[in-house]
């Protein structure tokens, strides 16, 4: 992902490809987790991810030389990493249950942002306006960070057809701009947006029933 | 996602337009139904304040998240296949 300018990171390939260890260590600073992350879109567990990401840095030590500069430093190291996570995480799907329950759609179709029983009907007083509104978070900030509020969602994330957990995980999770999520992921605009849409209501609703049940 | 709402806007149509406010994508005639609709509603305020803090939430997960195994044993494959920088 373009993170710095192009004269900065000519001198990082020029001083990677010398084997400059700092350089080297600095760029797995910034990288390694967002990388991590991204390849829990397509792998089911840590150890795995890990493997990915190891995988992905013996690809940039081994490639660096052959970079031709046609896109940026980061953008070539994240499709290293998209090509061996989603091999891996295919390999990973015929052999795991969990995944075989998926949906059959990537990208999760046509789905309301919000079940349509909290909204009046047709016949109501007000069709289409809630009936059962959502209400203000309390402490939502401290809540969120709690180990059981993760879990909650971690647990969505897992659900989401793979498209709009990639998305979800570049824009919402490693704060990308929509123009670098969808370089990496080659999407449309549009197509790109709708999956963030997707992915977010979904976990937004894990998130509204969590806090539901600790309040009731 | 971007397409006119016809007449008032109801919370079934905020709700899908609601990815589309936060990005600012939503056309200028769009943009103002949805924010005359948010003045009235305090469900649809709630639900966007609660699409806020599920970002926000998202985001916060993902930067307490470290990794150090990867990033020891990356710096030692570099360092083997192609190290010797180390010093200067």
């Amino acid at each position: 992902m373009p993170r710095s300018q192009p004269s900065d990171e000519g001198a990082l390939v020029e001083a990677l490809r010398r084997g400059d260890e700092a350089a080297f260590a600095q760029l797995v600073d910034e990288l390694n987790g967002p990388l991590t992350r991204l390849a829990l879109a397509h792998v089911p567990s840590r150890a795995v991810a890990e493997d990915v990401v190891g995988d992905t840095w013996l690809g940039v030590i081994r490639g660096i030389d052959d970079f031709e500069g046609r896109s940026s430093l980061r953008t070539w190291i994240f499709q290293i990493l998209l090509n061996i996570a989603r091999t891996r995480g295919k390999r990973e799907k015929r052999a795991l249950p969990f995944s075989s329950l998926r949906r059959r759609d990537p990208e999760g179709g046509d789905e309301p942002a919000v079940e349509p029983s909290r909204f009046e009907g047709p016949r109501g007083e007000h069709p289409g306006h809630w009936a059962r509104p959502p209400v203000e978070w309390q402490a939502p900030e401290e809540r969120l960070a709690t180990e059981a509020a993760r879990d909650v969602m971690l647990g969505a994330i897992a659900e989401l057809p793979e498209r709009q957990r990639e998305v979800l995980t570049l824009r919402d999770m490693l704060g990308y701009s929509a123009e670098e999520a969808r370089n990496a992921l080659d999407l449309s605009e549009t197509n790109q947006r709708v999956l963030l849409h997707r992915a977010r209501s979904k976990v937004r609703a894990a998130l509204e029933r969590y806090f539901e049940e600790a309040e009731a | 996602m971007t397409a006119p709402v016809s007449e008032e806007m109801n919370c079934q149509q905020f709700v899908e337009l609601v990815t589309d406010l936060i990005e600012g994508r939503l056309v200028a005639g769009v943009r103002l139904e949805a924010e005359a609709h948010l003045d009235d509603c305090h469900g649809c305020t709630a639900y966007l304040q609660q699409m806020r803090h599920t970002i926000a939430g998202l985001r916060a997960l993902a930067a307490s998240e470290e990794f150090p195994r990867t990033r020891e044993r990356a710096i030692a494959v570099f360092a083997e296949l192609r190290g010797g920088d180390a010093a200067n």
